[in-house]
């Protein structure tokens, strides 16, 4: 098996290898701080913002455009 | 040749053999005892010097580094290699082969005949294995009779002082802890190398060199995880509040920047309601706090804090810093640099040292200021070193063979001697707090009353007289979003400093390591960006033996060989410690050699993959429009004009795979093609990049 989002090998169930899963985890965790500090924002409005950072890490901006593309699908299918 | 061949050349019966460490060491020795009066003879076409002093002749020869170094026993060895031996260095280069073959010939021969044997190499680790080598294999096991000569620069008294005060040995427990050193590092290098690159190999069918050694493993992952740190990191949001106030008692045309006291305000809505608050009021001086301060001359430098200074104004890599300071000692201008120490010798005769730099144009204002004070007294540093003191002038000024950079190397070390007896720089800080409504901010200023060392920090006197009760208006108010920033990436200056601070490897061998990270392709360039075969690598060995990667292993061994120098232990103890901690790790890496194989090749293909990016470098020489480009994959680079692609020009050359690519301003003579500069290992290597020229061929 590999990453969802590199080829890194990774044992089956696992989505994410050891890197992508750190970009994530901190990505869960920053929304937590980022909602505390704005008082509110939105999880697709925060990614949007992340990704027009540039200090924000690359491997944190595959996780957002794969999350952002998973929403897109979903939101689509849900239309249809 | 035979004894009486060899005598016959030498001119006397009987004489003490010098072993110096490189041959620039031994002139400098001879002109030393000699006063410039000393005899050269060429045996095998090597330099040997022979000088009388006090009724003594004195035959000086010299090695060029290393003579000998570890090889395996048997060519094809399976893991774990336990068994080695000390042979006569190889070396890629075979001119070099062959010079290190000379130079151990002739040590032979001159020991046949040599009644005395003194090692005077440098004071240091390395010095004492090199020369433990040369006197236990070139001269017939004379380590335990060999005297030493101590000395940290090459100017005569030091010389004079040492060979009149001659150790009765080698310090033979330093020549252990070196040779254990070599011996860790090449158990460790060749087993773990051979280990993670069969693992590859049985994987991948190629072959690829995997190495991973003691040190570079720890150095590699910082890298890595710097580079991981910066990869996940998710930027966090933060406001500041900047407010400009002004007053009649400024006379400058700018206003006054005043902050508010929490730099960093964490919530967006009370960063506004702090600012809606402020709104047109005035900032009223609540407090000033004036306080004096005093800045120190800095401290004598040691490698490490050359190697920042060099880094930071002429951008110098660590090792090219180390390379230009080795070149400074040889010519006697400053005394050994190989040394962790910042201070002073304390029987250094300084007074005549800043005598002697008066004789430099650009010290000479700053001399005469030193030699008209009635005491001279130098800032001292907190390391110290037990072989050497801090870096220093000699006194010797001749420096018309140096280059420019090496000038400026110079000239850095004599600023940096000089400033060390020039008084401290003083002034006056006012910090004064202001309110606005019922928010606090605050500014600061810096006065320098006396600039004392520091030309730069000159005598300002833009303060304002603020005091308390001022009313001043409130030119602007910015409330500003701004993001926290990642980790600073490492360049090879911050590295060293890493490696410092974890306590591995030594003073004299990390910038070799950098070196050798950068060479394997471990880092894309300069940068000391990781490539995807580093990042696999840690991960890999993170997984399956973490050990290799920790600094703590590397930091317990050298604690080892420190305990080895001090005769504590024993270098067998520590050698057999080494072989046993390997098995483990081959053991793991055995275990896991398909899933470590499947990883190295899924990150080896990918930088085989990769196309590098064209590096544009100057106009043509042969069309005078287009611009020359380096394009490369992997394997090759070549040398193109950007009009060749649509046939306008005909420059298309291959380029050498490795090494520094520069072109020259001018063409070549003949024919006009762009000349190339590359440097790789050795010296730069110029020639002309079309492949037809006749220039070129005649000169192949």
């Amino acid at each position: 098996m590999s990453c969802r989002l590199c080829d890194d090998f990774v044992e089956s169930g696992i989505e994410f290898c050891k890197s992508h899963k750190i970009a994530a985890k901190n990505l869960d965790l920053g929304y937590e701080i980022w909602k505390n500090r704005l008082d509110f924002i939105e999880r697709k409005d925060y990614l949007k913002t992340l990704l027009e950072i540039s200090t924000t890490g690359t491997l944190v901006k595959q996780v957002i455009m794969d999350e952002l593309g998973e929403e897109k699908r979903y939101g689509d299918k849900k239309e249809n | 040749m035979n004894k009486t061949e060899l005598r016959q050349i030498i001119g006397v019966d009987e004489y003490s053999l010098v072993i110096c460490e490189k041959s620039e060491a031994a002139r400098k020795i001879s002109e030393a005892l000699s006063n410039n009066n000393y005899k050269t003879f060429k045996i095998f076409n090597i330099d040997v010097f022979l000088v009388r002093y006090n009724k003594i002749n004195y035959v000086i020869c010299s090695a060029i580094g290393h003579l000998y170094n570890l090889s395996l026993l048997k060519k094809r060895q399976k893991l774990p290699i336990h068994e080695y031996e000390w042979i006569p260095s190889k070396q890629a280069d075979r001119n070099r082969s062959r010079i290190i073959n000379s130079r151990i010939k002739v040590i032979e021969k001159l020991s046949d005949n040599a009644n005395e044997f003194i090692l005077a190499c440098d004071l240091d680790q390395e010095g004492e294995t090199i020369g433990f080598n040369i006197l236990k294999y070139a001269c017939n096991e004379k380590q335990n009779i060999a005297k030493r000569v101590k000395f940290s620069t090459l100017m005569k008294e030091d010389i004079e002082y040492a060979f009149s005060n001659m150790q009765n040995n080698i310090n033979i427990n330093l020549a252990y802890a070196g040779l254990t050193r070599h011996t860790i590092d090449f158990l460790y290098g060749m087993n773990i190398s051979r280990a993670l690159s069969r693992a590859f190999m049985t994987n991948s069918k190629k072959y690829r060199t995997l190495s991973m050694g003691r040190v570079q493993g720890p150095t590699i992952s910082y890298l890595v995880e710097n580079q991981l740190l910066r990869e996940t990191y998710v930027p966090l949001p933060f406001w500041s509040l900047n407010t400009y106030i002004d007053s009649e008692k400024n006379r400058n045309n700018k206003w006054i920047k005043i902050q508010y006291v929490q730099q960093k305000i964490l919530n967006n809505n009370e960063a506004e309601r702090i600012r809606n608050e402020c709104k047109g009021k005035k900032a009223i001086v609540n407090k000033i706090k004036e306080s004096r301060f005093k800045i120190s001359p800095p401290v004598p430098f040691n490698l490490s804090g050359l190697q920042k200074q060099a880094f930071r104004l002429y951008k110098l890599n660590p090792y090219q810093t180390l390379t230009i300071a080795e070149k400074l000692y040889l010519n006697a201008l400053i005394s050994y640099p190989r040394t962790n120490s910042q201070k002073l010798p304390k029987n250094l005769d300084c007074r005549r040292i800043i005598r002697d730099l008066s004789k430099l144009s650009e010290f000479k204002t700053l001399t005469s200021k030193l030699l008209a004070q009635k005491r001279i007294l130098p800032t001292q540093g907190k390391e110290t070193d037990n072989a050497h003191p801090s870096i220093y002038p000699t006194g010797k000024v001749i420096t018309s063979n140096l280059s420019d950079i090496e000038k400026k190397v110079f000239n850095l070390i004599v600023k940096r001697f000089l400033d060390l007896f020039r008084e401290p720089a003083s002034g006056q800080k006012k910090e004064i707090y202001f309110k606005i409504g019922k928010h606090d901010f605050y500014t600061s200023q810096k006065k320098m009353i006396d600039s004392g060392w520091d030309d730069k920090n000159q005598v300002k006197e833009d303060y304002i007289e603020f005091e308390v009760g001022d009313e001043l208006d409130i030119k602007r108010m910015n409330l500003s979003k701004k993001f926290e920033e990642p980790v600073i990436p490492y360049n090879q200056m911050t590295l060293i400093q890493k490696m410092e601070k974890e306590e591995i490897g030594t003073k004299s061998t990390r910038a070799n390591i950098i070196r050798t990270v950068i060479e394997r392709m471990y880092v894309n360039g300069n940068k000391l960006t990781p490539t995807e075969l580093a990042k696999t690598l840690v991960n890999t060995l993170s997984n399956y033996s973490p050990e290799i990667l920790s600094s703590e292993m590397t930091r317990k061994m050298e604690e080892k060989l420190k305990q080895i120098e001090d005769g504590e232990i024993t270098s067998e103890q520590v050698i057999e410690n080494t072989k046993k901690d390997l098995e483990l790790v081959l053991k793991s890496i055995k275990e896991n050699d398909k899933e470590i194989g499947q990883m190295l090749t899924s990150a080896s293909n990918k930088i085989d993959n990769k196309s590098r990016e064209n590096v544009i470098l100057r106009k043509c020489t042969v069309c005078l429009d287009g611009t020359l480009m380096i394009t490369s994959n992997f394997k090759n680079r070549g040398l193109v004009c950007s009009r060749n692609i649509k046939g306008n020009c005909i420059v298309k050359a291959p380029l050498p795979r490795n090494g520094y690519i520069r072109t020259q301003k001018n063409g070549c003579i003949k024919c006009s093609w762009p000349k190339i500069i590359t440097t790789y290992k050795r010296r730069p290597w110029n020639f002309c990049s079309n492949p037809d020229c006749h220039n070129e061929r005649k000169r192949r």
